[in-house]
């Protein structure tokens, strides 16, 4: 069935978006707290959580996150769409009409 | 603004739940699982080794719909976009807070989804499409130099 496949797959993919936005922080030279007060966050404990794979960049933070790491907006924007919903991404930027 | 960090004591069980904590924890994860809102806990921790829990929310997509963490002495609880909605010294609050909130996985998952859309979209229009319609005008200029005043 579509869902039981299409359910450690979405897992495994925002794990690997977690993983790419802890190394562009560490790029950054930023920690987590670093970013989280870039960001105007509380607590780093978000950072920690998107960072780990459990939770997402909200859309409209995403102009922060990648302007606090150095990343262009809309290539931040792309990079995590392509994590985030690969079947989109992939209609939106590789298939020819 | 200033960050809230945390410098655990030594000596303590920073980077692991108690088993007392994590009794509590899997109750809230009990809870909204019987409400059908939620199909999986996890747990993991911060760079600093805080311990956090994780409630995952409905299949397929199981992202995060309420995180709580340890700091030092403190309990934070976040929802899945990183909103605190609750902070206290006692996890039994937090918990009771947890289990009483509403969550709303799926209309959060998906008004991301459109924002990140939207956002992609645009840098795409920017990056390809916008520099079509610049060139013909440059173009005709090339081809018919006495058009270039009307330009």
């Amino acid at each position: 069935m579509h869902f039981a496949k299409a359910a450690p797959q979405a897992r495994q993919l925002r794990k690997e978006a977690g993983t790419w936005l802890k190394a562009a922080r560490k790029k950054a030279g930023l920690s987590q707290i670093d970013l989280a007060e870039k960001l105007g966050l509380k607590y780093y404990t978000f950072i920690s959580q998107v960072e780990n794979g459990f939770g997402r960049v909200p859309s409209e933070s995403m102009e922060a996150w990648g302007r606090a790491l150095g990343i262009a907006p809309g290539t931040f924007a792309r990079q995590l769409l392509s994590y985030y919903d690969p079947d989109l991404y992939r209609l939106l930027f590789k298939v020819k009409s | 603004m200033t960050v809230v960090a945390f410098k655990s004591p030594a000596g303590d069980e920073s980077g692991f739940w108690r088993a007392d904590e994590l009794q509590l924890l899997v109750g809230i994860f009990a809870a909204h699982a019987a409400r059908g809102d939620a199909s999986d806990w996890a747990v993991a921790a911060t760079e600093a080794g805080d311990p956090q829990f994780y409630i995952l929310g409905e299949r397929p997509t199981q992202d995060c719909v309420l995180a709580i963490s340890r700091l030092g002495r403190d309990y934070v609880l976040e929802d899945g976009e990183g909103a605190v909605l609750a902070e206290n010294h006692n996890l039994a609050p937090i918990a009771d807070k947890a289990i009483a909130l509403s969550l709303s996985a799926c209309r959060a998952s998906l008004l991301a989804r459109i924002g990140i859309v939207w956002i992609a979209l645009r840098h795409h229009y920017e990056e390809k499409i916008e520099p079509l319609f610049a060139e013909p005008a440059e173009m005709l200029t090339h081809v018919f130099p006495p058009l270039a005043a009307f330009v």
